[in-house]
Order: structure tokens, then sequence, then C-alpha cells
């Protein structure tokens, strides 16, 4: 069975490292991106599973990808779970309308995350 | 004659009122408010009742409603005689309220007002009558030369008094000046009187009101210059003026508000303690030739006090703008800080996640196996990286508070599985430590009108508190009745190390600590517990906390029922 491909969107390089180490450790593919724009560019090419999205990022904003996907078909259902030291208020509620699965302020509770992707991704815990 | 009852608090208003009836023939009852006089009128049954309308315990209105009820006594005409007869008219004849006189009236209105009421010849038709009747024969409804003169007297002081309470209390400026203007005008007794304020740069007026005994006169009047001529006189001299006709050349005449002629003519500077800034003029002296020299120390009396009262208002107005332009400044300085601490805590969650990230992947032994020892490590800087998560989730919770940008959604929550949760939460913890935690189950109670989060908020700061500062026994958590009705009462109770009476008042403060003997590190800002009060007293409830120094704390809290509990439980 191929491993399942998560694209992590991301512009600090210390926590795409991190991610990248857990992510792998539970058997999932990586793939970066490290600004907003470069996050649809990869995503296109790569054709991921799921995107772990930052809200801050060079070029845009973790919305404005969101927005984006939409609008290309190749990645119109790409599930998003967002990751992000932003306020929930506000910006969870923004994030969720916007389609993400779900909402996780930073330091995230590894635990959940890795539960919010397994039960988005569909696998079995 | 008649049986009247006179109504009124102020005791001289209702001894001149006594007086004045009496010697008009009537037997006079005497009630200083509404319910006294509701009394009265049932034991007595008076022929009228004359009222004043604001007054303690029961007013007026209240009274004449509750008068028109009874059966036995609803058929008594009343007269409201009031300082605010404008405002009274509207709402006073719907009552039942046969006549509305202005307070003050002059003694023979009030008499003549009375006579009618009660369906007699009025007070002057029986003067007339009595004086056709024979010269020299003293009637008995006569009032004396003598009594007249105290009687206005009276009028005057009262109505000074009355006058001087109101502008103590009237906020509003040309209110004040209105009131004034025509108090003036009726207890010096003139046909038209008007006054002018001058405007900071002293060369015209800014503000000009009048009283006129005819309306008339009062619609067609015109803003004189403030330097006009006579006027003119008064305020560069600051001395009153007082003049009859025929008036030499000092446009006197230029004053008549509708072109007729004027026969007297009084005018006094408003004069404050440092300045002059303004003036109060009368035309035309009622039942005499001219403006006496009481009626001229009257109006230079009264000048005075509308001075001080309008320069208090304006400094009361000053002080009012200067404490909303405070207020908003303020508000901006909150928000600023708002977006302050926002910005300030994203900054430190991304550098706290990364850190974060990496002790958990050793601890979980992502990168290689570790020994014992350095799991030890490992955890109590995992340990300390959470409690600067909280802290920084406070500090953002503290600003959001006092800016009023909590968002904060009240609705029914039932307390059985959050107590559950907590228990599950906390447990390990307290085992570890070897204390108890005991958490009696809220069963049977209804559901409060809470924020679910916010609530959990209060309650994990509380049992965060009630770990870290017990060594031993136990901590409880239980729910129960509050002695306010429509209120639960949630208490967090330890065995631990307690509070000094010192510190008792201070630990809702901001930034509190207690001080701790035992050599532990500094936990949390000190903000948890102002928190808390904060979180508390936006569902509505009370925080408080009973301990004594070595012998537990008790944090007691208490939370809104939901509204329709609340009414469930009235009604039954």
């Amino acid at each position: 069975m191929t491993k399942k491909k998560i694209l992590i969107v991301e512009d600090d390089q210390d926590m795409r490292r991190a991610l990248n180490v857990r992510l792998r450790a539970n058997n999932y593919d990586t793939a970066f991106a490290s600004d907003a724009i470069l996050a649809l560019s990869i995503a296109k090419k790569e054709q991921p599973d799921l995107v772990l999205l930052d809200l801050g990022l060079p070029a845009g904003d973790g919305f404005l990808v969101m927005e984006r996907m939409k609008n290309i078909a190749s990645l119109s259902g790409l599930p998003v779970i967002v990751v992000s030291a932003r306020d929930p208020e506000g910006n969870k509620d923004r994030a969720l309308s916007a389609g993400a699965e779900a909402f996780f302020q930073k330091p995230v509770d590894n635990e959940q995350l890795m539960a919010a992707i397994r039960s988005t991704l569909g696998d079995a815990d | 004659m008649a049986r009247i009852l006179a109504v009124d608090d102020r005791p001289i208003n209702l001894q001149f009122l006594v007086s004045l009836l009496s010697h008009d023939g009537h037997s006079v009852l005497e009630a200083s408010n509404g319910q006294e006089a509701l009394d009265i009128a049932r034991g007595q049954h008076p022929d009228l009742v004359i009222a004043d309308i604001e007054m303690p315990v029961m007013d007026g209105y209240e009274f004449v409603t509750q008068l028109r009820t009874d059966p036995r006594i609803a058929d008594t005409p009343v007269i409201f005689y009031t300082a605010h007869a404008g405002e009274a008219k509207f709402v006073a004849q719907p009552c039942g309220v046969t006549q509305v006189l202005t307070k003050p009236a002059e003694p023979e209105v009030i008499l003549n007002t009375v006579s009618s009421a009660l369906g007699e010849l009025s007070f002057t038709e029986r003067q007339v009558q009595s004086a056709g009747a024979g010269a020299g024969v003293e009637s008995p409804g006569k009032i004396p030369d003598a009594l007249i003169t105290l009687q206005a007297v009276s009028l005057r002081l009262s109505a000074l008094i009355e006058l001087g309470l109101e502008l103590a209390s009237e906020r509003d400026p040309q209110r004040q000046l209105d009131r004034f203007c025509s108090t003036a005008r009726s207890i010096i007794g003139s046909s038209y009187a008007a006054l002018g304020i001058l405007d900071d740069g002293k060369q015209s007026i800014r503000t000009f009101v009048v009283s006129a005994g005819d309306p008339e006169k009062k619609s067609n009047h015109t803003v004189p210059p403030a330097y006009h001529g006579v006027l003119g006189k008064v305020l560069t001299e600051r001395r009153p003026l007082r003049l009859r006709s025929p008036f030499s050349d000092l446009g006197v005449m230029d004053l008549s508000p509708d072109g007729s002629p004027i026969s007297s003519f009084l005018c006094v500077p408003l004069l404050s303690p440092t300045d002059v800034y303004g003036w109060l003029y009368l035309l035309d002296k009622l039942g005499a030739e001219e403006f006496s020299a009481e009626d001229e120390r009257l109006a230079m009396t009264l000048a005075a006090q509308v001075a001080v009262a309008y320069e208090n208002v304006v400094l009361y107005e000053t002080a009012a703008r200067n404490a909303e332009e405070l207020d908003k400044t303020r508000r901006q300085e909150l928000e600023m800080k708002d977006q302050f601490v926002s910005h300030v805590s994203h900054e430190l969650r991304s550098p706290l996640a990364v850190i974060h990230q990496f002790v958990t992947l050793m601890l979980d032994g992502l990168a290689g196996e570790i020994t014992a020892e350095q799991r030890e490590h490992l955890d109590v800087v995992l340990r300390n990286t959470l409690q600067l998560r909280e802290m920084i989730s406070d500090l953002l919770d503290i600003t959001r508070a006092e800016a009023g940008k909590l968002l904060f959604e009240q609705h029914g929550v039932s307390l059985l599985p959050l107590f559950i949760e907590l228990e599950r939460n906390y447990r390990e913890r307290a085992v570890q430590k070897g204390i108890l935690f005991l958490v009696q189950e809220p069963r049977g109670l209804p559901l409060v009108y809470a924020d679910p989060q916010r609530l959990r908020q209060v309650l994990a700061n509380l049992i965060d508190n009630a770990l870290k500062f017990t060594e031993r026994g136990k901590i409880t958590i239980r729910a129960s009745w509050d002695d306010q009705p429509g209120f639960m009462r949630i208490t967090v109770s330890d065995t631990g190390c307690g509070i000094s009476e010192r510190s008792l008042p201070l630990v809702f403060n901001r930034l509190y600590q207690e001080e701790t003997t035992v050599a532990q590190s500094r936990k949390g800002l000190g903000l948890g517990l102002h928190i808390c009060e904060q979180l508390v007293s936006l569902h509505g409830g009370r925080i408080w906390v009973e301990s004594r120094k070595d012998h537990g704390s008790t944090f007691i809290f208490t939370v809104p029922l939901r509204i329709e509990e609340i009414r469930k439980g009235r009604n039954t």
C-alpha cells in the first residue's frame, strides 16, 4: 500500500522539520511549501492527500491558499487542517467556514493532531 | 366653609397653604405625601384636595389614581399646585385632576381656584360683593392687608428656597435659565422678564430667555444688543438700575416686546464672584407704578443665585465633556493594548510551538532511544512549555476582558459532564501528589446559564491552584444551591496551605501571587484568579474565598440558572 502524502505549508523551517519527523514516523509521506504561492504550485505538482496549513505566510496567507485551491480543479477537494499560532477567536470559525477540516492552535497537542489527520484521511486508528 | 386637605412635602409650602386657606374660613387637613393624604382622605372625606406632585413615598399622580379607585372618595375634586405645571397639565387631566396651578401663585389666585373647584363664589367676587354691601364693614372673607403682605413675603421666601433647590439640581442650562426667569418675574411681580447671558468675548448675547404673562409678548420678543442703552449701563457699571415712565433717552422703550408702552423698568447685572456675564430685566411692575427697592434687592439676590448655579452647570458640562474624551482615549488605549498583546502572543506562540514539537519528538522516541534521566529532564522542559502556553492565553484573556472584547456566549449547560471531565483530567495529577480528588456529582441539579468554555476555564484555574498549594489531604469539588434565588454555587475546597488573613482581600487582584514558604518555582503570572473573577462577573455571578493560614482554602463562585429554570422556580 502506498503511503499517503501530506503537504506541510509552513514558513518556519524548524516547525517544518519537526512536523516532518513526526509525520514520517507515523508512516506518511511529506512535501513542503514555505509560502502561499508555492503552496499552490507544489500542491498541483505533488497531489497530496492532505494539507497542513499555517495561516501566517509570506506572499499571502492561509485563507488565500484555501480560496485559490477551491478554484483549481485538481485541488478543490483536497482536505486542509489549519495549524496556526493565531488566536482561535475569529480565525477558527473563518477557517472552518472556508472549508478547513479542523483548526489547531500552536503549540498543538500531537495526539489530537494525529487523530484529526487519521480521521480526515479515513485511516483506521 | 369647606374641609380642605393640603398635601406638600415641604413644610414651608404646607404652612403657607394652611394659613392662607384657614384665613379664608376653611378647615384644613395636612399631609406630607400621597400615602398620608390617601389615609386622611379615606378617614375624613375632605371636600377638596390641593396637592403637590413631586413627593416622597407616593407622588401626586399615584395619589389621584388611587383616590379615584376608592368609591367613597372617588369624587373629591383635586387641585395640583406644582412648580412644573407645564408638564403636569398633560398628565394631570386624564388622571382626574380638576385644575393645575403653577407654583408659586398669588394668594388670590389660589383662593379663587379653590372656590371655583368647590362651586362657590370666587374670593374676588366675594370681595366685590362685600365692598358693595357696605363700605367700612369688614367681611369675614376679606383678608386683612397686613396678612396679605405677610403671605406675599412668605410666598417669595418659599419661591426663593424652591428656586435655590431646583437650580442646584438642574443640569440643563437652558431649562435652568427658563425656570429662573419665570420665577423672577412671578415673585417680583412684573408682566415681562428677560435674561441674557454674554458669550465668551463679552460682546454679544449668547443665550436669551424670556418669561411673559401674555404669551403674545413672549413670542414677539427680539434679542436686544448686549450693550443696548440701559442694559449697557448696567453691564459696565455692574449696578442695578430702576426706572419709571417717562424715561430719559436710554432706549428703554426699544425693549418693549410688542411696541406697547412700558411703565416701569428694573435691570440687574448677573455677577459671578469675579465677573459680569449678563443681565436680567423686568418690565411693568404689577399693581404698582414702579419697582420697589425691595424688588431690586430680591432681583439682586436671585441674580447672585443664578450666577453661581449657572457657572456650576457650565463647569459640570465642561467636566462631563472632558470625562467623555478621557473615556474615549482610554478605550483607544485598551484597543491598542489588545492589538499589541494579540500580536505578541502570536509571536510568542510560534517559537514555543517549535520547542514543544522537538521536546515531544524526543519524548516520543522519534529521535532515538532516550535514557530515564533524559526523559525526566525533557518532562521538565515540556511542563514549563505548557505553562508558558497557559500564561500566554491568560495574558490575552485578561486584555480582552479589560477591553470588553472577550467573546462570550451563555446557554444552558449541564454541570454533570463538565465535572466528570474535570475528574478525568485532574485525578491522575492529584493521585501522583498523594492527595484525594473528590468530585461530588451534581445529580438532580438544573442547567446553569453559562459559556461552557469559560466555566471550564474558571474551574480549571481553581483546581490548578488547589493542586499547586495542597501537599496532603484532599481537594473537593461540588455544586449546590446558592442563597440567592436563581443561582447555583460551585465550590472548590482544599486542605492546602491556606491564605493568610493579610493576603485574603488581595487574592483576586491582578498580578497577585501568594508568597510561598516552600521553595516553589514561580508558577504563572498571577493572573489566574483575576481572570476567574472577571469571567464569573461576566456570567453575572460572584466569587469569593474562605480560608485560614494552614487550614486550607475554599473558593466559591455562583452561576445563574438558565432563565427558564428561574421562571419555573418562581411559579412553583
